[in-house]
């Protein structure tokens, strides 16, 4: 099973990698073959809203850098896990370079889901996505926010399992991790 | 009358001035302009990769008493660009205290035709606007973007005469300091393609573009599959 961890983490910060650590070492000690990908030290240019990905080069985008590898990543994983500070309730912008890259992964064409119109899937088998929200203290509205995202993404993305966590850094750190080995078994049975 | 004089158009699309956040945007700054207001804008692709035009981006915000950001739903949130402007605006705001009252309003527009769907990107910039100390004026969705397309509302005709109307209404209000008034959002987000329509007639306009490009049999090509 391979898992890919996306660390859309905007500067060196001890919380955030202590508890990144702590989750490649539960992901290996389950038995997943862990890739983390530094997301602020590669190349990845912002979308350019063209549609070519799905017009002229179907599946693939026509910007030849780095984004063209984390997609491809992304497509061949079990599990991807979104690593990222909150940030105003979403995702950092280093995270979000990389997923606006991914709609190569899906198909132009609208069908009806859950009473909505989303796009066609263009692979047939899908990761998972565990998003992992790292906040200095509690806020509400963050975290709501957060959490809805993640359910849309999820939805947009069709992954079999979907879960947002929380950490905020006045947590105990102990509490987090089990939450996150819960989720982990979900997705293991559905792998 | 407050100091309500200047109004910052910040367009959030890769597209810039073809965009139809650009559409939108613009709609909305040329009625401002009638009622007296300056208009300043901003194309934020443009503007976040240098330190120079960093500069320049916080140098337009920090004059504006309305900041008007208009973009694309991009994976039920703004365009990566759009978040890092974000990033850098709250980290010069975090350095001093804004001396002046500054109001903010955001405009998300998407493809699918349900405008309900950009709800979490207007959450997303509310935050934004708490954090920054910016006074919320409210959100307006617009679905069915593709059927705008980038080109000008007014010429766009009749299909968008409740967007049209909901953004005149719009102006009225923030012109004086106020909400946008729950009617004109209503008027906006109103529903001016049936789904279905939309639906059928949108999938039928991807098979033509990839037909155009010689590439109709391969639209459905799989290059990151494991087993090929
Ligand atoms: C990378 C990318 C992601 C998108 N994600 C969504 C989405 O999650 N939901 C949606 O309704 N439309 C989505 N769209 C469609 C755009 O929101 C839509 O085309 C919009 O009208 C573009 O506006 P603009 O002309 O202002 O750029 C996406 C488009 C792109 C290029």
């Amino acid at each position: 099973m391979k898992a890919l961890l996306l660390n859309g983490s905007l500067k060196n910060d001890n919380d955030f990698n202590m508890i990144c650590s702590s989750i490649v070492e539960l992901l290996e000690r389950d038995g997943f073959e862990v890739e983390q990908i530094m997301l602020k030290d590669i190349e990845v240019a912002a979308c350019q809203g063209c549609f070519e990905c799905w017009v002229k080069t179907p599946g693939q985008c026509k910007i030849d850098d780095d984004g063209r590898e984390v997609a491809r990543k992304m497509v061949q994983s079990n599990l991807i896990i979104h690593f990222s500070p909150i940030i105003f309730g979403g995702y950092s912008s280093e995270l979000k370079k990389v997923l606006d890259r991914f709609i190569p992964t899906i198909l132009p064409f609208f069908t009806k889901r859950n009473g909505e119109t989303h796009h066609k899937y263009r692979y047939k088998s899908r990761s998972s996505i565990i998003a992992i929200g790292v906040i200095d203290k509690p806020d509400e509205e963050e975290e709501a926010t957060f959490k809805e995202l993640v359910y849309r993404n999820s939805l947009n993305m069709g992954a079999p399992v979907h879960e947002a966590l929380v950490y905020n850094k006045t947590q105990n750190e102990e509490d987090f991790i089990s939450g996150f080995s819960n989720i982990l078994k979900r997705v293991e049975a559905k792998t | 009358m407050s100091n309500n004089n200047k109004a910052l158009l910040l367009i959030g699309s890769p597209k810039g001035e073809n965009s139809t956040s650009a559409s939108l945007g613009n709609h909305l700054t040329s009625r401002l302009e009638e009622l007296g207001m300056k208009i300043e804008k901003g194309f934020i692709h443009r503007l976040v990769n240098r330190e120079e035009t960093i500069q320049d981006l916080i140098r337009k915000v920090d004059s504006a008493d309305l900041i008007i950001l208009s973009f694309p739903l991009y994976v039920d949130s703004l365009p990566a660009p759009v978040i890092k402007a974000m990033e850098l605006i709250k980290e010069e705001r975090n350095k001093f205290e804004s001396k002046k009252s500054q109001n903010f309003i955001a405009i998300s527009n998407n493809g699918f035709p349900e405008a309900s769907q950009n709800i979490i990107a207007l959450q997303i910039c509310r935050i934004f606007s708490r954090d920054c100390g910016f006074v919320w004026k409210g959100g307006i969705v617009v679905g069915g973007g593709g059927a705008i397309n980038g080109i000008p509302l007014q010429e766009r005709g009749g299909m968008v005469r409740n967007v049209i109307k909901g953004l005149d209404i719009a102006a009225h209000a923030l012109k004086d300091g106020k909400d946008i008034p729950q009617e004109a959002i209503d008027l906006i987000s109103k529903k001016f393609i049936p789904y279905t329509f939309y639906r059928v007639f949108g999938n039928l306009g991807w098979r033509l573009q990839a037909r155009k490009y010689g590439v109709k049999k391969k639209i459905k090509d799989t290059p990151y599959s494991l087993t090929i």
